[in-house]
Order: C-alpha cells, then structure tokens, then sequence
C-alpha cells in the first residue's frame, strides 16, 4: 500500500447501505442504492461518475440538504465528531431541517457548488452571504464577522478583499465568484468540506488554480475533502482514494494508484481508457459505448450490463453484485471478481 | 448607474404616452360624424325645429373646437391645449370644460384601483407563499381551486350576485361610494368614515381576479425560486428553514410579484370601468360609457388617454420600485 | 446475496413500458399526460357538451329564442317534480303550472304555483317549428309538453321569452366569438411573434414596442371605445365580425409574445443550426422544425386565451356597447339584470352568469391540462 494510508486512520462519516430515492409522480428514481463509504479525517476522497449517477445526491445527503422529493429510503449515515471509538452520531436520523443538524452544517459541514453564479443569491452582496454563514458558525458580532470575512477573502485570494466584499456575484469574474464561495464554506472552519463539480463552470485556465487553492486550504484547515467530479484529470490532481458511482452504485473504491493502475470494474476501466492521451500518436477517441439508462428504468441484473463487453449470460442478469474486496482497501462490485471472492473462501 | 435608468424609463415613458395621446384620439375620432351632428339629428327626431339660433350656436362650437378640420389640426390643438393649459377640451353633453368633470372621478377610481391592488397584493402573498411552500398540500388545492375559480369570474357578474346577495341577506343595495346624505358634501371624516364602509364593495369585486392570478404568480414565482441553487447554498449554511425562505427565494420571488403593477394597473382600471356602471359609482365609468356612446369626443378621448397614462405612470413607479430592490436590474 | 428489491417480473414490464415510451411520438405523449389530469378531461367532456348543445340549440331548446309568451313576463323557473302532492310516486316529471296575481303597489306580477295544474313533460315531443342551420325543417324538441302546457326550466325575462331557450341559443353566439376571436387574434400573434422573432433586428423592436404599448393599455376602455364606433345600422352579422375583429386587434399581444420568445429559444437550439448548415432554406426551417415544436404550446396558449375573449364579449354586450338584440349572446341576456330592480324581483335572470362561468372555468382547466401535458418530457426528468 501507499504511504497515503496513515491519513485515513480516524474514521469521520461513514455511509452504511445507504438508499435515496425521488418519489415523483410518475414513479420512484433511485438516485443512491447501497451505498456503503467511510470517509476518513483529512483526507481527500474523489467521487467520480457520470452526470445522473448520483454523486451529488450521495453528497447531499450527507448534509441532510437533499432537495425535495428525495429521502434516505434506507441505511444509515454516521458521523464521528471524535474519532471511530468515540460518541457516534446518526445523521440519518435526525431532522434534516432540525437545529442539531442546522448546528452540525453551520460549524462542522460545508458545500462548495459547481456554478457559484446560481448557487450565491443574486440580489444579496457576496459580504452579506459570508458574514451570515460566519455568525451561523461562530458567536461573533457583525463588525467581527466582516473583518473575518474580509480575511477569508484575501486567504481564497481575491485582491482588494475589503471592497470586493459589497460586490454582488454579477459584477465578479467566474474564477472570483468561485472564490468567494469556496470563502464562504471554510466560514465555519468546517471539519469536511464537499465540493461539487467547483471546476465544471469555470474557464480551463483558473481551474487548475481553484484546485490548488482547495489543496492548500485543505491543507492549512485539516479538514476532509469529498470532492465530486466527472473528470478524472481533478481526480488525479486532488483525490488520495476514489470511489466510482455508476446508476446510483458505488461499483469501485480505492487508493488513487490502484484505480489508475489497477482499474478492476469494466466502467472505471472505461473510463480510464476514455481520458485522450496527448502522447500517443493515434489520437482517436475512445469512449464507453451506449447511454446512461433512463432515471426510471428498471434494469435486471447489473445496471452497467447493457454496456459491458464481458457480461455473462445468466449471471449478470439475474442481479447487482455485492461487494467483494480484491486487494487491500479495493473494493469492487463485478461478477467478474467472484471467483476472487471464492477463493479466499 | 440607478439615476441614468431611471431617465431612461422616464423617456420611454414619455414616448408611450405620446403615442397614446395619438391612438386615442384616433379611436374617438373613428365613429362617423361628431356629437354636434348626433345632436342635431336627435332634435329633429324629436320633431323639434332647429331654428337658426341653434344652428348658430353650433356652428360657433364648430367653429371653437374646429370640429370639420382635418385630424392633424384637431389633434395638435388638444395636446397643446392639454399640455399648456392643462384644457382637456368640452364636454357637450354635460355642457361644461372636460377638466371639470374628470378629476375628482378619475381619483377615485384611482383610489378604487389602487385599494384593489393592495388588497390582492396582501391576500394573494401569503397564500401563495403558503400554496408553494407546500405544494401538493390539500390546502394548496383548494387554493388553486379557488383560484381557478376566481380567475373564471368576470367582475361585473360578481358585483351583480353582491348586489342581490347585500339585498337579500340585509336589504341593502350596494351602490355609490358614499350615503345619499353625503353626495355633494365636502370631504369630512364622516364622510370618509362612510366612503370607506362602501369602498369594500368595489374593491373585493375588482380585486377577485387579480388576488387569484397573483397567487398564481407568486406560488409560481416562489416554486422557481425553491429550485434554485442557492436555496440549497443556503441551507447548507445551517440556516433556520423560515429565516432561510424569506431571506432569498421570497425575497427573490417578490420581483417579479412586484412587477405585476404592468398589467394589474390596466387590469384593475379596465375592470374598474365596467364595475363601476355595474354599481353605479361615482367613478369614470359611467361616465366614459356615456359619452363614448353620445360620441362627446372630448370627454371620451380625455379619459381614455389619463387611463393610458396613469398605467404609464403605474409602471413606471414598479419599475423603479423593483430597480431599488434588485440590483440586478440597478447594474444593468 | 440478491440485495435488489426489485422485484423481476416487475423489472420486466417496466422495461417494455420504457420501450413504448421512447418509441411514443410527440403526441400520444402528449395524450398520455393529458389523459392524467382529471379534472381536465372532465372540463373536456363538458365543453364537448356545450358546443353539442349549442350546434343543436333548435332541438335542445324548448322553444325559439325570441317566441314571447304573453302573460309570463319575469315567471320564475318552474322546479321539476316527480312526486305529487297527494304523495303518489310519477314515472313522468311534470311541474306545476302558474297563477299570477298583480301587485297592487309596484304594478309587477306576483306568480303562484297553482297545484291542480299539473303539466307533464315529455321526451322528443313536436313544438314550435325551427329550420336546423337554415336547411332542415322540423318540429322536434328534446324535452317539452303537450300543446297548451310550458316549461320555463330557468324562468323567463322581462319580455316573457323562455330564459332557458335563449341561453341555449345564446351559447352558439358565445362560443364561436370567443373561438373566433382567439383564431383571429392568434393568427395575429403567431405572425407578428413569428416575424418579430425570426428576424429579430429593428422589425423586432418596433413589433415589441407596439405590443408593449398596447399590453400597457386598459383593454375595456379600448375595446369599448372601438365597439361605440361600430355604427348601429350595420346588420348583426356585421356586428358580429366587428367585435370579433376588434377583440383580436388588441389580443394578439400576448401569445404574439409567447411566440417569439419560443422562436428565440428555439431559434438557436442545435437541430435548427445543423438544419441550416445542411443548407434547408429558411421557411423550410420554419415550417420543419420551428413550427412542431411550437404548436403544443400555441394551442394551451389558445385555449388559455378563450376565457379572455369571452369575459371580454360579455362584458361588453353587458353595458350595451358590444353586441345587441336581436343578436343573442349570454352578455346580451345578463344585460337585464343591469336594473337593480330586475335583479332583485328575478334573480334567475343572472343563470347565464352560471353558463358563463361554468365554460371559462372549463376552458382554464382544459389549457392547465394542456399546457402540463405540453411538455411530456418536463417532469419525467427533472
């Protein structure tokens, strides 16, 4: 293993059979099904997928801010406040609207949202929106606040912090509206931040900065990082262990080198081939045949058999694998390891 | 920035009304002939003599108000007569300058209005605050409901089943603004006292329609806003759900609730025309339909370009309104 | 081992829904969804009753609109019974003739349901002739009594004629104004948007401002001084065409607006660019792809529009400057119950209120309805 191991000693959240589901009226979309994830202290964890595959949903529900029609249908979520041995926390089961929860998000939890334009009102200056989160978190005065704010802002690296502070969102710059979110999320110097897609929206050429700025605050902050991607360039670039979410699925987690060099499930492989390779001369394009299935089909079986080249007839189809651990902290959900599995048996 | 946008409004306001000023006189000037041929025919067929006293009487008011000249003329000397003298013309049917008629009529119907726009504005935010906080609720149906049902009535039908019901329940007929004892009086507090206990009348009957499309609106407005990224920004914040409502998405959502003044003001006067003969208000009602019939052009064309330039007005006040409360639309 | 819940004979009949459901074309989702709201269908339903109803107005109703019955001038609704008063149980429903009585004071008649007088009514019984749309002669009534008798389901008006019957024949003038106003005034719009948006630029600009001005205005007012203008020696024919061109000229407005912004929205989605590059000339473009995607919305909006047009037209008839006797509209029959004094003594004369409202709220729900279904995709995904 690697020397990033030491890192995830002490186990902060973990996720254990976790279901989501939208109820609408037109049937049920599963967003997240048996999700089981430990997130450990100060480390940085990537949750890598398609668009629809439920990343952002399983992060959601983490914080308890699942949008309306979604619940946890199952499962449970922990929280460590001191370490895996200490008190435990279920966040599944408290109010999500409830004070407890609302305590645990203004001090404890954060979110960084993939397009700051419609995730920082509009009509409210950016100061406004870091001072609130600020007071929500600490018992600070306003004047207090502001001058904390104003130093955040010059932490994330917004020049002329103390005026940009009564700017709003439309009068600022893509990469400085990122900025001034990312600011407002470590207002409560929070334990785990998750960022959502915090590169989507932004030019290619500030992306690279935000990532380091979201490094080094992670860093200086020892906080845990979730940061949720399509892209495995931000993974490779941030993440010390990954988990791949195919159809509401966590189908692979492992150490960062293991899932590039070892990919074990057919998607991650997929995906791994996928990503251009500027080096090689025969620049084709390589992609993972076929589309995400509809929210609300059904699929019998394997969810990513109708994509997969090596599916096995009568086994794939009958349902979705379970969990087997091929090596050391990697884990993967395909029939193909089964044998593995039976083995060590 | 906010001073440059509230005169650029101010221009394209004056611009709106100078077209008005034009499209109404055109339309009054649309029926064949004018009220003093409309007089002289209704003179003999009451058989009466049209003797040469009264040809020269009207040919004198041909002359003054240069009735047979060509559009242009006839227009020009209006407006400028509006603008310099503030003489919207005569009225030959009540025999007496339109200025004198107008005013005290067109201020109440823009009180009625008005009071009817409140009305809804206070009924219609709450509910529809609620209808989409819990959507799908059984309350939110039976607001939409109503709603619906609100929308499917025209005004002057439920001022009709108002006035039967006032008179069968209690035996009053809902009509006027104020008690017989008081027409013609000056304003004192008991007559206001009793302009107020009429006043709800009207307003309920005009504010109906609006109230149910503005909940629409606003329950609408707020289901968008509820959607929006920021909400969940919000409330990862840690912030108390209420708190959290009206600080962003209703705040947001009352922009557009705002803006509604666009067409409420010309819905409201529109509906208040015809409720107003319906109640036999004190109002420009009665009174525009009186003369757009009896063809006293003056009359007619006066009110219908005050009502054109009180919604320019009305507008333009909810423009500067929403622009103070959205910086959005300050910077743009 | 198996964690999935689903079930796999569930899993396969989804399945095969999902199949139908991408293969479904544009409007048969649209069916689907439609089907789905309740209360729309049943609006459906009692719309397609009304314009039944007003198609065969001679047959439905008892009696021609403008027959006057001599001594039953403001007779109240005569109330169906099927028992009598001596308790005995009848097959056949009949009501209760009138005795009338003068009031001394205000000189108006005072009916008195005379109980020996009872009057059956019968199903498809002969009565007074009519020509069915001008051609076909008959003498046929779907309910009524024998020769002698007289059935006022609603009452009569202040001239004695069946309110009944003219509402029946005053849906024919209500309706088709308000159809044809809302054709009219959407051909309008579609032109004007679909100008305003295709070409954008200047023309864009002036079609805006023109609306804008006109949506800016008090509409009654408008309409009103445009309707005095109609003089009153044109024949109701003319009449008619005329309020329906004015009620178009100023309604346009807002589907004119609606149109344009699904141009613009459209106008620069991919397949109408790809469209362009495969070198389609322009009105082939509009009419390939602009058009399909735009007539499901066209028609809620249309629909939508159809209750303005009628509170618009009865509004107008009602204070006497829209459409007028002979010409039979609901406006034109609620007109009566402008005296205070008719409303009080002869509140029936308000039902046509009843009818009005009855068909906008239709009308609204109908369009609800529509315009959900408009989208079928929109809230499969979201």
């Amino acid at each position: 293993m690697t020397a990033a191991v030491k890192k995830t000693d002490t186990k902060l959240i973990e996720l254990s059979n976790l279901h989501v589901n939208f109820k609408y009226r037109q049937g049920t979309v599963r967003a997240v099904k048996e999700a089981n994830l430990d997130i450990f202290s100060g480390e940085s964890l990537g949750l890598v997928g398609e668009s629809g595959s439920g990343k952002s949903v399983t992060a959601q529900s983490i914080l308890g801010i699942i949008p309306t029609p979604g619940e946890i249908a199952e499962g449970e979520i922990y929280y460590f406040p001191e370490g895996e041995d200490g008190k435990r926390i279920t966040l599944s089961d408290l109010k999500s609207k409830g004070k407890e929860f609302r305590h645990l998000r203004a001090r404890k939890f954060s979110i960084i949202f993939q397009e700051p334009m419609s995730a920082l009102s509009p009509i409210h200056t950016i100061g406004n929106q870091i001072i609130e989160a600020m007071m929500l978190a600490r018992s600070v005065n306003k004047k207090e606040a502001r001058n904390e704010a104003v130093k955040l802002l010059r932490k994330v690296g917004i020049p002329k912090a103390e005026e940009r502070i009564d700017e709003y969102t439309f009068n600022l710059s893509g990469g400085m509206r990122q900025r001034a979110m990312i600011a407002m999320a470590l207002a409560g110097e929070p334990e785990f931040l998750i960022a959502d897609e915090p590169t989507t929206a932004i030019d290619v050429t500030i992306q690279a900065q935000i990532l380091e700025l979201l490094e080094n605050l992670q860093k200086d902050f020892g906080m845990s990082l979730m940061m949720i991607t399509h892209d495995l360039g931000v993974i490779a670039a941030v993440a010390e262990r990954v988990a791949v979410m195919y159809n509401g699925y966590i189908v692979e987690k492992a150490f960062l080198e293991n899932i590039f060099n070892n990919p074990l499930h057919p998607y991650t492989k997929g995906l791994i081939n996928s990503i251009p390779d500027i080096k090689k001369t025969d620049r084709k394009l390589v992609s993972i045949e076929g589309v995400v299935p509809h929210p609300y089909a059904r699929i019998k079986g394997c969810d990513f058999r109708p994509r997969c080249e090596k599916s096995i007839e009568g086994i794939c189809d009958q349902s979705f694998p379970s969990e087997i651990e091929c090596e050391k902290d990697h884990f993967v959900r395909c029939y193909l390891y089964n044998e593995l599995e039976d083995d060590k048996k | 920035m906010f001073f440059d946008y509230i005169v650029r409004r101010l221009l394209i306001g004056v611009f709106i009304i100078f077209i008005i000023s034009i499209i109404s006189f055109f339309i009054i000037q649309l029926p064949p002939g004018d009220y003093l041929t409309t007089y002289l025919a209704e003179l003999s067929a009451e058989g009466q003599r049209i003797t040469p006293a009264v040809e020269q009487r009207i040919d004198a008011l041909r002359e003054r108000y240069g009735l047979g000249d060509p559009f242009h003329v006839q227009y020009f000397s209006w407006i400028t007569g509006i603008i310099l003298r503030g003489d919207f013309g005569y009225s030959f049917q009540w025999n007496s300058p339109v200025s004198a008629i107008i005013w005290g009529r067109l201020g109440l119907t823009l009180t009625i209005s008005v009071s009817s726009l409140f009305f809804s504005w206070i009924v219609a935010f709450p509910i529809g605050f609620y209808s989409a906080v819990k959507q799908y609720s059984i309350p939110d149906y039976i607001f939409t409901f109503f709603g619906f049902l609100g929308l499917s009535i025209p005004n002057f039908l439920l001022a009709l089943v108002l006035l039967f019901l006032g008179y069968q329940q209690f035996g009053v007929v809902f009509s006027g603004l104020y008690s017989s004892e008081f027409a013609g009086e000056p304003w004192t507090r008991e007559k206001f006292v009793d302009f107020l206990r009429h006043l709800w009348v009207p307003v309920i009957v005009l504010g109906t329609a609006g109230t149910a499309a503005l909940i629409r609106v606003m329950r609408n407005n707020l289901l968008d806003e509820l959607q929006k990224p920021y909400v969940m920004t919000a409330r990862s914040k840690g912030l108390s759900e209420f708190r959290l409502l009206l600080k962003y998405p209703v705040r947001i959502a009352i922009n557009p609730f705002l803006s509604t003044v666009g067409w409420m003001l010309p819905f409201l006067l529109s509906g208040e025309i015809i409720v107003g003969t319906v109640l036999s208000l004190p109002t420009i009602g009665p009174v525009l339909l009186e003369s757009l019939l009896g063809q006293d052009m003056y009359l007619a064309g006066s009110f219908v370009f005050l009502l054109g330039v009180l919604t320019v007005v009305g507008t333009l006040i909810s423009d500067i309104l929403l622009a103070l409360v959205d910086p959005r639309i300050r910077y743009d | 081992m198996d964690q999935n819940p689903v079930q796999p004979a569930e899993v396969d009949g989804r399945a095969e829904e999902d199949e139908e459901f991408y293969m479904a074309s544009q409007w048969q989702l649209m069916w689907w969804k439609f089907k789905k709201h309740k209360i729309a269908v049943t609006a459906v339903l009692i719309l397609l009753l009304f314009f039944g109803v007003a198609i065969f107005a001679d047959f439905v109703a008892p009696y021609q609109p403008r027959s006057r019955h001599t001594g039953r001038v403001l007779a109240p609704p005569h109330s169906i019974n099927f028992l009598s008063e001596e308790g005995g149980f009848n097959l056949r429903p009949f009501v209760y003739g009138f005795d009338y009585s003068i009031d001394m004071q205000t000189g108006s008649r005072i009916y008195e349901v005379d109980q020996d007088n009872k009057i059956p009514i019968y199903f498809f019984v002969r009565g007074e002739e009519y020509e069915l749309w001008g051609v076909l002669s008959s003498d046929l009534h779907l309910f009524g009594t024998e020769e002698g008798g007289e059935i006022f389901l609603l009452g009569t008006d202040t001239m004695g004629r069946d309110l009944f019957s003219q509402i029946v024949f005053g849906a024919r003038i209500s309706l088709s104004i308000a159809l044809l106003g809302v054709v009219f005034s959407g051909l309008l719009g579609m032109i004007m948007g679909g100008i305003s948006g295709y070409f954008g630029g200047k023309i864009d600009n002036i079609i805006q401002r023109v609306s804008e001005i006109l949506r800016s205005f008090p509409t009654i007012p408008l309409w009103m001084a445009l309707s005095a203008a109609i003089p009153p020696q044109w024949t109701p024919v003319q009449e008619y065409l005329g309020i329906v061109l004015i009620l178009s000229l100023i309604g346009w407005t807002s589907l004119g607006r609606e149109v344009r912004g699904k141009i613009l929205s459209i106008k620069n989605e991919d397949f109408v660019t790809s469209a362009r590059l495969d070198g389609s000339s322009t009105p082939r473009i509009i009419r390939l792809h602009l058009l399909p995607s735009m007539v499901s919305h066209i028609i809620a909006s249309l629909t939508l529009a159809i209750p303005r047009m009628i509170i618009a037209e009865t509004s107008l008839s009602f204070i006497g400057v829209g459409l007028t006797r002979p010409a039979i509209s609901w406006g034109v029959l609620l007109e009566q119950s402008q005296q205070t004094r008719h409303l009080i003594s002869a509140p029936w004369l308000l039902t046509p209120g009843i009818f009005v409202v009855i068909v906008i709220l239709s009308f609204n729900f109908m369009g609800d309805g529509l315009r959900d279904a408009a989208d079928p995709y929109s809230s499969l995904t979201e």
